[in-house]
């Protein structure tokens, strides 16, 4: 429950259900999940995987239930969820038209946390090695960067707050797979200090790496290590029978994701 | 580099138009209203134009100009009718018109559904109520500066609203246009960071507002969208960062007025549609130099 740097890492939700109009996305999602460590969030297309991350994160108002991060009740208060954490939604879009820069997408994160002066210098953060982002990208615009090197720079920018919870929201979609592979290693890294949650379609790559699997089908399925989750009888509750098991199974990383 | 060495050239071939233009009206002895309200109307949309782009409004910065049209034709019908200030009653009605098209995008409409609607109702109803002012009152002129625009006919007090707004925007841009464009980068972690995105988006639609009703007399409501759109279409090709893309978008914006009216008065010709003519030549150029 305590991460290295001494903080707290956790987070309770109690009855929770979110619906868009009369469609629901949640229902009575009763849990509590504890850092650090690396939670992969499955499900099928429409489980409310993103919607979990999003009301962790405080963006989504719940018909009925809470969320509480560390103890404090975040239920739709972002501002409040922030605090603790950072979030990196799905495919993250651009305007064409924007010139903002790497360089400063990571310090205008930075410094709009800090509103009084002296606002501490960034440069000190984009020289560490932890955002992992290539010094050559960092004057380039953020709409001229690739899919991976673009959700690279998210995630750094989710770094930039120092959150002990992070919420990354299919990171690894759009990534070439090499790419993949040398993030799964990133996202490792971070789990290590901080509690991560993934949503994701293919739970291979990160498996290795995952503490636990939270299985969603608007409803909880389950919530255990990969050993516990990863069977017919529990994978076919969230995807009926859209998964095939097989013994021996080589996923391979072939480059017409 | 590139980038850079346009955005030298840039403030070079500007500070030589605006000293030139300068030059030329008071060597003719012309009135230097001119000059300030041309070049400060530009400013105002100018600046405004990068963060437009960024915090994807351009719909509702498209729809603004028909509000400021709508808004001018009522303003006179007002006027006449009720009594007051018609450039105030302008102000009233058009801002009341952009903050219904604001809420509307606020409030998740569709902002393509949003402008069409908005556009059709705004120029159709414009179109009648000016329709009504040209048959009923002496207001000739006034219509027809509505549309087409003429910095060269405005009062002192839109010469003064001009230097006001565009000196205001300027402000407003440098000061608050980080976080506006963060918002446009990426609206959830504005909102864990706890930045109020309401009001950012209040502020902006207020400044395209008071920027697009105020000035519609001196450059003419069908030029605004030329004003308004084609600086920051031009800044975001030729420049890299935040804080240079807003001063390009800026120079670019001085650069056309003053040029603009230098032609526009030495070939007698209406000098916001000169000044949009150049902005357009210099969104080709800037067009074919990025190979777009």
């Amino acid at each position: 429950m305590v991460g290295v740097h001494g903080e707290t890492m956790y987070i309770e939700i109690r009855n929770l259900t979110v619906k868009y109009k009369d469609i629901t996305a949640l229902e009575n999602i009763d849990l509590r999940i504890e850092g650090p460590g690396l939670i992969q969030v499955l499900g099928p297309n429409g489980a409310g995987k993103s919607t979990l991350l999003r009301s962790i994160a405080g963006l989504v108002k719940p018909q009925k239930g809470c969320v509480c991060i560390n103890g404090k009740d975040t239920t739709a208060n972002p501002r409040l969820a922030g605090r603790s954490i950072g979030y990196v939604a799905q495919k993250p879009e651009v305007s064409k038209y924007s010139t903002i820069t790497v360089r400063e997408f990571l310090c205008y994160s930075y410094m709009i946390r800090r509103q009084r002066w002296p606002r501490p210098p960034c440069r000190k953060l984009l020289s560490s090695n932890e955002l992992f982002i290539n010094e050559d990208i960092l004057d380039r615009k953020l709409t001229e960067l690739s899919g991976g090197q673009l959700m690279k720079t998210y995630i750094a920018r989710s770094l930039m707050s120092a959150p002990s919870i992070l919420l990354l929201d299919e990171p690894l979609g759009p990534m070439d797979p090499a790419s993949k592979l040398e993030f799964a290693d990133i996202i490792n890294m971070l789990s290590k200090e901080r509690l991560v949650l993934v949503t994701s379609h293919d739970p291979i790559i990160l498996l290795e790496y995952t503490d636990r699997i939270l299985l969603l089908n608007k409803r909880l399925i389950a919530l255990g290590s990969p050993s516990e989750v990863l069977r017919e009888e529990i994978l076919s509750k969230a995807y009926g029978r859209g998964f095939r098991e097989v013994e021996y199974h080589i996923h391979l990383f072939d480059s017409h994701y | 580099m590139r980038s850079s060495l346009s955005y030298r050239i840039a403030i070079f071939i500007t500070v030589i138009s605006v000293i030139l233009s300068i030059a030329y009206i008071i060597g003719n002895s012309y009135p230097i209203e001119w000059f300030f309200t041309i070049v400060m109307s530009s400013t105002a949309m100018g600046s405004l134009s990068i963060l437009i782009y960024t915090r994807r409004l351009r719909y509702l910065a498209a729809s603004s100009p028909h509000a400021a049209f709508l808004a001018a034709g009522l303003g006179i019908v007002a006027s006449v009718s009720i009594g007051g200030n018609w450039f105030l009653w302008t102000i009233i009605i058009g801002m009341v018109l952009v903050y219904v098209a604001g809420y509307m995008i606020y409030k998740g409409v569709d902002p393509e559904d949003s402008a069409s609607i908005f556009v059709a109702f705004s120029s159709s109803m414009g179109a009648l109520v000016l329709y009504y002012v040209l048959t009923r009152y002496s207001y000739g002129v006034s219509v027809v500066s509505i549309v087409i625009g003429d910095p060269l006919l405005s009062s002192l007090e839109i010469v003064a609203y001009s230097i006001v707004i565009g000196l205001l925007s300027v402000i407003y841009v440098y000061s608050v246009g980080r976080e506006i464009i963060y918002i446009g980068s990426d609206i959830d972690d504005a909102r864990l960071a706890g930045l109020k995105i309401w009001l950012y988006d209040w502020s902006l639609y207020t400044m395209i507002g008071l920027t697009t009703i105020g000035l519609v007399k001196s450059v003419g409501f069908v030029l605004e969208h030329v004003y308004l759109l084609l600086p920051g279409a031009i800044a975001a090709m030729m420049c890299r960062g935040v804080a240079r893309s807003i001063t390009f978008s800026i120079l670019v914006s001085i650069l056309s007025a003053s040029i603009g009216l230098l032609i526009s008065i030495s070939l007698d010709l209406a000098p916001s549609a000169v000044s949009g003519g150049i902005l357009i030549i210099l969104f080709v150029i800037s067009a074919i130099m990025k190979g777009r």
